[in-house]
């Protein structure tokens, strides 16, 4: 815990400095009036200082306290999270229906197992009953990738 | 004529088929533990996207409002609220069902739940116009004070470390000031990014950091299942109860209405704070957590109350009451309306089919409540393993569903991973959507009211409301320090 809190603090620093040097190119202010950049930096000094208390007070946390970031569970969300990326890089080039059928599918029989058949017969249903629903009542259209 | 106007909008079929599907929706979201109403309310937003503006108001309100009398199910029958709303309901509730009278406690929390709902619209029906009326005189500079005062809610809002919270509230802030700056009309932050030059839609940040990342904890406790063995009986109230509740609930359900229009306070802290009131005014305070009709009917009211309170800023101000209220911002943002005062001047019609609309959800609530108990009851048996990934599925539609672009899903899916990362450090969300949707309020009304002084910081102070904004700010902003003191103090003598 207390290194992830000294981690966040650091980074949240870092993207406030950042910011700021962005914004220092920005349109300079005129005649008293504020210019694009003035709210990002007066927002990102803040950030900064926040950033700044919150890794003095991290060093009150005991070491032994843990944000419990390796077990089990949490290797199982870091697959989903994986599974999650590589589907949304490939919903766009093969299509909604196809790619979220075998999302659905293969997260089903993961974390159910069971009978295969079932598993499959049932994410492929649902998926098809969101997309009815978002493409015929809803009048979102899904169709993108080579196929649907 | 205007009545008959908004008593035949809300009393359309189409309305009504809205809201009972609203309502029974939210309690099943509700009563499934893990599933919160924000994440209920964000994931049936894109359903609003092709309704108009009162039908799908009237949809996610009804999810609102269901969701949190639904928490009550898992926290009577299995000691697990189902939203944290219903947390307090869980202390006497479960004392309920240990002894067999499950079906009774469920009674009374659906009865009790109604009058604190109902107390919350009446109180919404009267204070709204008023409060519209009032911030009509707004100008620049007191809306931009009005901003910062809603900002000041992140330190309420932050829990144990206010560093978490105002960094969290900051990232929000410098996040909506992404894309084409509104007064210059000069790019921010877009890096020629063509998806980031109308700014980053908060929809799918929210719907990341509640309802995805939600589901990434389901997953990590994917293992855990709920069953209830419980034979649910009598559900309607026997006289002695109907008593108990008709003299606790509308004082908590007012109590609850006033802790939901200070933003940021939410159900929980509603439903706490009621049944803390009831123990402290009651005879016998030492019966409170022992299974007594008083404790149900005070958090429940108190939870269901904060429901019209949350409407309050959110419709007259353009505030969020809560992180639900938020996601109906962005509802109303999308059917192309701006919550504020001009709402209701421009849009009555919507307002007060909002207002008796959400009586109506009441009473649905309760109809379903009674009847529906042993259905609603059933969902709780429903497999997370199934679940949780079709959440994932909803997630990823709906936030393409807003603009019908995938770079959002992406953006939905990064804010679900940060979001997780976020819980496993005690780090609020609450702030960033406080950020998100009050930072371009402040910015551009702080730039405009410059502007308009000729540069002098003075104009902030030069109106009795402004004044009064900057007061409650440095209340709000030292209130916690304050109480943290007097708690040293207490625990010193």
């Amino acid at each position: 815990m207390r290194k992830g809190i000294f981690a966040i603090s650091i980074l949240c620093a870092a993207f406030a400095v950042i910011v700021i040097a962005i914004s220092m190119g920005f349109p300079a202010s005129r005649g008293g009036v504020p210019g694009p950049g003035t709210f990002p930096i007066l927002i990102s000094i803040l950030l900064l200082v926040s950033s700044i208390t919150l890794f003095i007070s991290g060093r009150t946390i005991d070491k032994d306290v843990t944000a419990g970031l390796l077990t089990d569970g949490t290797k199982r969300v870091y697959i989903a999270m994986a599974v999650m990326i590589a589907y949304c890089v490939v919903l766009n080039k093969i299509g909604f229906v196809v790619t979220s059928s075998f999302l659905l599918f293969g997260l089903i029989q993961w974390f159910r197992g069971k009978n295969i058949v079932v598993n499959a017969v049932m994410s492929i249903g649902i998926v098809v009953f969101i997309y009815s629903v978002f493409t015929f009542v809803l009048k979102v259209p899904m169709r993108f990738g080579m196929f649907i | 004529m205007f009545i008959y106007d908004v008593v035949s909008a809300v009393f359309n079929p189409e309305i009504l088929m809205f809201i009972v599907l609203g309502v029974a929706s939210g309690i099943c979201i509700g009563a499934l533990p893990g599933l919160t109403a924000t994440m209920g309310v964000a994931l049936v937003l894109p359903l609003t996207f092709g309704l108009d503006a009162s039908s799908g108001m009237l949809l996610l309100i009804g999810v609102y409002i269901g969701a949190i009398y639904g928490g009550s199910i898992s926290a009577i029958l299995l000691r697990t609220p189902g939203t944290p709303a219903s947390a307090a309901t869980a202390l006497d509730g479960y004392e309920f069902s240990k002894r067999g009278e499950a079906g009774r406690a469920l009674g009374i929390a659906t009865l009790s739940s109604f009058t604190g709902g109902v107390v919350s619209c009446i109180a919404l029906m009267l204070i709204s116009p008023q409060l519209a009326k009032l911030a009509l005189s707004f100008s620049s500079p007191e809306f931009f004070m009005l901003a910062v005062f809603g900002l000041s809610i992140i330190s309420s809002v932050s829990g144990k470390s206010l560093s978490k919270g105002f960094i969290c509230g900051c990232i929000g802030v410098l996040l909506s000031m992404v894309g084409i700056d509104a007064i210059s009309g000069y790019m921010r932050f877009t890096f020629d990014n063509v998806n980031l030059f109308s700014g980053i839609s908060y929809i799918p940040v929210m719907i990341g950091l509640f309802a995805m990342s939600q589901a990434f904890i389901g997953i990590e406790e994917i293992a855990t299942e709920t069953f209830v063995v419980q034979k649910i009986t009598r559900v309607f109230p026997h006289k002695e109860d109907l008593i108990k509740i008709l003299k606790t609930a509308p004082l908590t359900g007012l109590i609850g209405t006033f802790i939901g229009i200070v933003p940021g306070a939410g159900a929980d802290i509603g439903a706490f704070v009621s049944y803390n009131e009831a123990k402290r005014v009651s005879k016998h305070p030492e019966k409170f957590g022992t299974g007594i009709t008083e404790a149900i009917a005070a958090a429940e009211g108190g939870n269901n109350g904060v429901t019209g309170g949350a409407l309050i800023p959110m419709l007259t101000l353009g505030i969020p009451g809560d992180a639900t209220a938020a996601i109906m911002i962005g509802a109303l943002t999308i059917q192309g309306l701006q919550p504020g005062p001009l709402l209701f001047k421009d849009n009555a019609l919507l307002v007060y089919t909002i207002f008796f609309g959400l009586l109506i959800a009441n009473f649905v609530m309760m109809i379903l409540g009674f009847l529906g108990i042993k259905f609603f009851v059933k969902i709780l048996s429903i497999p997370k393993n199934i679940l949780t990934p079709i959440i994932m599925l909803l997630c990823v539609v709906g936030s393409y569903a807003i603009n019908m672009n995938l770079f959002d899903v992406g953006v939905m899916l990064t804010f679900g991973i940060i979001g997780y990362f976020m819980q496993k450090f005690d780090i609020p969300a609450s702030p960033a959507v406080l950020g998100i949707i009050l930072g371009p309020m402040a910015e551009s009304h702080f730039r405009r009211a410059l502007l308009m002084s000729g540069g002098s910081p003075l104009t902030f102070i030069s109106t009795p409301i402004s004044i009064f904004f900057l007061f409650m700010t440095l209340v709000t902003l030292f209130w916690p320090l304050i109480k943290k003191i007097k708690r040293k103090k207490k625990e010193m003598v």
